[in-house]
């Protein structure tokens, strides 16, 4: 061993036992370790957590792949839940304007319960009001941020509740303004438009639906757009963007923080 | 897109080993794999070769974890780490999530470290740092339990 050699990092200790150095360098860590029985103490155990780690899991390396994990089932399951979709929008159109036997006409082979027809429908407002207006780059919203009483008063007034913008600038997204929506049974419903640094558009969809229903969180994506919708207390929420899903559902959070908070 | 899927098929058991370090419940963690793999299929796939998938997939399953639903069943696992199951996963219920994280990514994956900071998008430092931590905690687990067990046969 020469005293010119580089001093030991941590690092390189991890990388040792990880078999990640090269052979020089290899060598140089055991020499170090011929000489610090403390460290070499510290190694050993450490190799010995990661070949317990590995036999722990290798019995089960061999179990067959359980069918419900086929992906050509799932690609299958996936395409059906699409289908499916259309097949559920028609019969909600068709349930508001012909009655309640319509849904039973077009035979769908489970009946969607109430929650997850709402949930359909706010996803598939928020998805085309996204698209249609938030990516509009020059008028994407009716009454802009700095008019935010007046926004405030004017939505609330419309949808019969409070209706106030989300504050989600410790999310980095600014407020540019909202918009009045029609729901598909002439109602109400408000879009906020905002955007980040980059200029990234985010949209926060709020409709009011049936006072008693409620459904956690669900998320959606098509394409490299994501949503993320719930429901509470009559409130249908949907956050929509190109943001990764964990961005959303800290703004998520966020929004449901300042609902609760304002009562 | 077949050779994708194809891809993306080859990984399944690998996926599912991972999965079944972070949680005790098999039902648990054939639901991550299948919510991981759904969600593959509805991003866009990078072109990849079979390896740049196998990092895509393990990305996707960390960011499913991340959702609210998923930390609670993580908690619910940690908790119930005193279980049956080999002392080895028993102790990792005692880590931190990015503890773990990188130590399974590091461990079991055979990740460069680079490669792990890839997938939980993290820096090449945090990850040094994170795999250096769980590796001394579970070592002093290791010498505590070791030490407890000396004093019942005493």
């Amino acid at each position: 061993m020469t005293a010119a050699e580089r001093p030991i990092s941590e690092d390189e200790l991890h990388a040792y036992v990880d078999e990640r150095l090269d052979r020089v360098r290899r060598q140089e860590v055991e020499h170090y370790l011929d000489a610090q029985p403390e460290q070499a103490r510290r190694v050993a155990a450490y190799r010995a957590q990661r070949d317990g780690l590995r036999a722990a899991l290798a019995s089960r390396a061999a179990e067959p792949v359980p069918p419900e994990l086929n992906l050509s089932r799932l690609l299958e399951a996936r395409l059906r839940q699409r289908h499916g979709w259309w097949r559920l929008a028609a019969s909600v159109i068709l349930c508001l304007c012909l009655g309640g036997a319509a849904g039973w006409y077009l035979g769908l082979p489970a009946q969607p319960t109430r929650t997850e027809v709402a949930v359909a429908l706010l996803q598939q407002q928020a998805m085309a009001s996204h698209t249609v207006y938030a990516s509009d780059k020059r008028h994407p919203i009716e009454v802009v941020a700095a008019e935010k009483d007046h926004l405030t008063q004017w939505l609330s007034n419309r949808l019969h509740r409070s209706i106030v913008p989300p504050d989600l600038s410790s999310t980095g997204y600014r407020l540019l303004g909202g918009r009045l929506l029609a729901t598909e049974h002439g109602g109400a419903a408000a879009l906020f438009v905002y955007d980040d640094a980059q200029g990234n558009r985010l949209s926060v969809l709020m409709r009011p639906m049936a006072p008693e229903l409620h459904a956690t969180r669900s998320d959606y994506s098509q394409g490299t757009t994501n949503a993320c919708m719930w429901i509470v207390k009559g409130i249908g929420f949907a956050v929509v963007g190109a943001a990764p899903d964990r961005t959303l559902d800290q703004i998520a959070d966020q929004i449901s923080r300042q609902v609760t908070e304002a009562g | 897109m077949c050779s994708a899927v194809a891809d993306i098929e080859a990984c399944i058991p690998a996926l599912r080993l991972h999965a079944s370090a972070l949680l005790r419940d098999r039902q648990d963690v054939d639901d991550l794999v299948r919510a991981c793999l759904a969600r593959s299929l509805e991003v866009t796939r990078p072109a990849s070769d079979h390896e740049g998938i196998r990092l895509w997939l393990l990305a996707i399953m960390y960011g499913q974890l991340a959702s609210r639903s998923w930390r609670a069943r993580l908690r619910r696992a940690g908790r119930q780490g005193g279980g049956d199951g080999p002392d080895a996963l028993r102790d990792l219920g005692q880590l931190a999530e990015r503890q773990r994280a990188v130590l399974l990514l590091v461990t079991i994956e055979d990740l460069a470290y680079a490669e792990v900071a890839r997938v939980l998008g993290i820096s090449v430092t945090e990850v040094m740092s994170l795999l250096a931590d769980s590796r001394e905690r579970l070592r002093r687990l290791g010498t505590d339990a070791a030490s407890t067990e000396r004093r019942r046969m005493e």
